[in-house]
């Protein structure tokens, strides 16, 4: 297990590697750059210009400047922003914050609303309901739900909570609850139908328990749906933050590109690729110590 | 696994979450509970009762569209890095306006006297502090005025001359409130563009310390204005509190809070929930929804000249820019586009600057423009009209000069770009046929110095000699009738050699709640909160 877990984080490595040098290479080659941000429409002077460039690194060749932020990138130093006035590393740690508890918090609320969703359709049978409300909820992207809500609000005359988690939490509970009911009531209804449910409903078990036991049959599956959800969050709901000004990655991503702030860019760049790769070795841990059949030949 | 543990670690999270949320709701609620004083005023002295509680601890809390890009106001080239930074510093002369024209009155400055041609002496204001406890000193304006001409893009623009030479020769201190400014020539908009933010005061040591680059910490941003930064979320808000050691008028509002609200739908849903007081960058084609759902909207003629440049390298027979003037129908742009809330161009500067021309306008021909066309031998050519994708509005107007230019016989291939990539192709590497801005200048001259031979702001890449020495002619020229003599005659060529199809100036739309008194608006989309108050 230590050595897969070993081999895991070496590839995570890799991928770090590889996403912050495409992630580079790409901001680069889209025209002006953080000089140009920095002065608009006029023209800084040639020594302005020459002692920006040497603060920002931006007089080496690019593939230098990339070599560089590898190695402060492993020094812990990432630099400071000519923007935002303060180091990166604290700056990503802030919104990465955020926009883990805006990850976390709506894949609990989705997971329990669809949970609740797909028991009370399956306990008194009334599906119809359930499966309406899904399909209302994946009538409309996220984005459109965020706007929906936001007017809903707007004409009660109720101050809108903008920059707090509450408004980009609804939004992507009720944008998330359609997929993965889904999701989750045909994991379950299949699960229902497998001949041990039947053995368990032979032994005499209640309507309840059996519930409760395809669900957690199909746990691994919707587990890995659902994490895979969480890392998009993470890595930054761009729409619906921009829409309720949360300070999340999503925000960060968009700033900095349009910024050409390429310190923050990197290190968004850094983090958010970790992240969808530890969630991916979680995932695989998760899966395998829920589902023991999955364990063997890995470890 | 344990079914139970499961159901269990949910339930948690699910109460979690249940608190989470009602906290956030409830200190949601509280700002608004402190910020709504009683409205029923019935008597002078309610009045000023209600007064005195908003001045103790009124929230203000203003949408903008778009982000600062900037802390360091040296660095501050958009309109949002003026609104927000304007709050924290000040410049030595201030812009005003009333009745429809502006005015630079001294602001740190207590009195000044012009010496000779050349030399200026400024008294400095007593009792001016910076937001660091700082006295304000002669040191600092000579360090602040030295690093904005060497730092700052505008502020290089506003003090330097035709040959990118700086006007100011030297600040010669004279003692700690007293100095004087040594020009090279005469100089005759030197009061205008002291008032300009972009030659802002700030503490010697701050200036030299960042001497080569822009200001990179918050705890730096230190002013003489009525309110210092306090918290900075780049992309999504800035709070700022009232300085209580400021030399003028205290404002009524204690935090002044910048949101950050980049969808114009989220800013009018804002505004009429009441989750902010103000917001500005209102579109046009929502004034008459927002006025219906109670909101008061503010109009002012604005200094915002919108355009489309002509490459004149590309395109430099002066005929042919005449005629894509003649093939665009202003009037119906101004009503149809800005739903009238924008001014027809007469001239190449906003008519609220003192001595700007009104001139004999481009009347809509589309025959005159087909023969200047023909007469160029320019007709059935392909162009190409760049675009930015940050406002809406310019992309929708790109369409419509295309169907102009289409009904001339003028095939036309519009380019959205993202702002950055376009400020680089217009004003850097000069690569398009047409493209849509429009500058926002702070005087008269400066919105002429758009147009002097490789000027940077010079987008087209304009050049006519005569321009050139006339600016430098209304720089050094003493005489005030004989100046506005110039004045006139420069704006007139720049007008009929066309580097642009001048279209409109855009009034600035501010929405207000109800509630919000005393808001002043300038025509450069800054707001004036010196006497805002919140009933």
């Amino acid at each position: 297990m230590w050595l897969y877990i070993l081999k895991k984080l070496f590839s995570l490595l890799l991928i770090i590697l590889a996403s912050t040098a495409v992630v580079y290479f790409t901001a680069r080659h889209f025209p002006g750059d953080s000089i140009t941000v920095l002065y608009g429409e006029t023209e800084p002077s040639p020594e302005a210009r020459a002692a920006l460039e040497a603060k920002l690194g931006l007089d080496k060749p690019v593939y230098m400047q990339l070599l560089l932020f590898w190695k402060r990138l492993f020094t812990g130093d990432w630099g400071t922003s000519v923007f935002a006035g303060e180091p990166v590393l604290n700056l990503i740690l802030r919104r990465y914050v955020n926009s883990l508890i805006l990850a976390l918090t709506a894949t609990a609320t989705t997971t329990a609303l669809c949970i609740l969703l797909a028991y009370i359709s399956t306990m008194k049978s009334f599906g119809g309901a359930s499966s309406a409300l899904a399909t209302a909820s994946t009538s409309m992207p996220a984005a459109l739900w965020g706007v929906v809500l936001m007017f809903a609000l707007a004409l009660l005359r109720v101050p809108i909570p903008f920059g707090s988690l509450a408004m980009p939490l609804a939004t992507l509970t009720i944008a998330g609850i359609g997929v993965f009911y889904t999701v989750l009531k045909n994991l379950i209804d299949k699960a229902l139908s497998e001949p041990f449910i039947g053995f368990y409903k032979a032994m005499g078990l209640s309507k309840a328990r059996l519930f409760i036991k395809a669900l957690h049959y199909i746990t691994p599956v919707y587990v890995t749906a659902v994490l895979y959800r969480m890392g998009l969050i993470v890595a930054g709901a761009i729409a619906t933050e921009t829409l309720f000004s949360y300070p999340g990655m999503g925000r960060l991503l968009v700033e900095a590109f349009s910024s050409r702030d390429y310190s923050v860019l990197l290190g968004w760049a850094t983090v958010t690729s970790a992240t969808l790769a530890l969630l991916n070795i979680l995932g695989d841990l998760l899966h395998a110590y829920i589902d023991p059949r999955t364990r063997e030949g890995k470890w | 696994m344990n079914v139970r543990g499961l159901f269990l670690s949910m339930l948690i999270m699910a109460f979690f979450l249940a608190g989470f949320l009602v906290g956030s709701f409830l200190s949601g609620r509280e700002h608004t509970i402190t910020r709504t004083t009683p409205t029923t005023i019935t008597t002078r002295v309610t009045e000023t009762y209600t007064q005195l509680a908003s001045t103790q601890d009124a929230v203000l809390k203003v949408a903008i569209p778009t982000s600062i890009s900037t802390i360091d106001i040296h660095y501050a080239t958009g309109v949002a890095d003026f609104e927000v930074l304007g709050n924290v510093y000040e410049s030595l002369f201030r812009i005003t306006y009333s009745s429809g024209r502006l005015d630079y009155v001294p602001w740190l400055v207590k009195e000044y006297v012009q010496l000779n041609e050349t030399a200026w002496l400024f008294v400095l204001r007593d009792g001016v502090v910076f937001h660091n406890g700082d006295r304000l000193s002669a040191y600092d304006v000579k360090a602040s005025l030295e690093r904005s001409m060497r730092l700052s893009g505008i502020g290089k623009q506003l003090l330097t001359d035709a040959r990118g030479e700086p006007v100011v020769v030297d600040i010669v201190v004279v003692n700690d409130t007293a100095f004087v400014i040594r020009l090279r020539e005469p100089f005759a908009p030197l009061i205008e563009h002291l008032a300009h933010l972009s030659t802002a005061i700030m503490p010697k040591s701050i200036a030299m310390k960042y001497w080569n680059g822009p200001v990179n910490s918050t705890q730096d941003v230190v002013g003489t204005g009525p309110f210092r930064l306090e918290f900075y979320e780049k992309g999504s808000r800035v709070e700022l509190r009232r300085f209580d050691g400021y030399w003028g008028k205290r404002p009524a509002v204690k935090n002044l809070v910048y949101l950050v609200l980049p969808d114009a739908n989220a800013r009018i849903s804002a505004i009429i929930s009441g989750s902010v007081d103000i917001a500005v960058g209102v579109s046009p084609d929502i004034v008459e929804t927002l006025r219906a759902q109670g909101v008061e909207v503010l109009r002012v003629t604005g200094v915002r000249l919108v355009l489309v440049a002509v490459n004149c390298l590309r395109i430099p027979d002066a005929r042919v820019r005449q005629a894509l003037n003649y093939a665009v129908d202003r009037d119906a742009l101004v009503k149809e586009l800005m739903k009238g809330y924008a001014q027809v161009a007469m001239g190449v500067a906003s008519p609220v600057f003192p001595n700007a021309a009104t001139l004999e306008p481009y009347a809509y021909n589309a025959s005159k423009a087909r023969d200047l066309l023909e007469e160029a031998g320019f007709v059935g050519k392909r162009l190409t009209l760049l675009v930015s994708t940050r406002s809406p509005k310019d992309v929708q107007l790109a369409q419509v000069i295309q169907q102009y230019l289409k009904a001339v016989g003028l095939d036309v291939e519009i380019v959205q770009i993202e702002h950055t990539a376009f400020l680089k192709k217009v004003f850097r590497d000069h690569d398009f046929d047409l493209a849509i801005y429009g500058p926002s200048p702070s005087s008269l001259y400066y919105a002429l110095t758009y147009w002097r031979t490789n000027a940077s702001l010079n987008g087209p890449q304009y050049s006519n000699p005569t321009v050139d020495e006339l600016l430098d002619r209304i720089a050094s020229e003493v005489s005030e009738v004989r100046r506005v003599e110039l004045y006139r005659e420069v704006q007139g060529i720049i007008w009929r050699d066309a580097p642009a199809i001048w279209l409109y100036f855009e009034d600035v739309l501010v929405a207000t709640r109800p509630g919000v008194k005393g808001l002043q608006v300038l025509p450069f989309q800054k707001l004036v909160l010196d006497d805002v108050h919140v009933v």
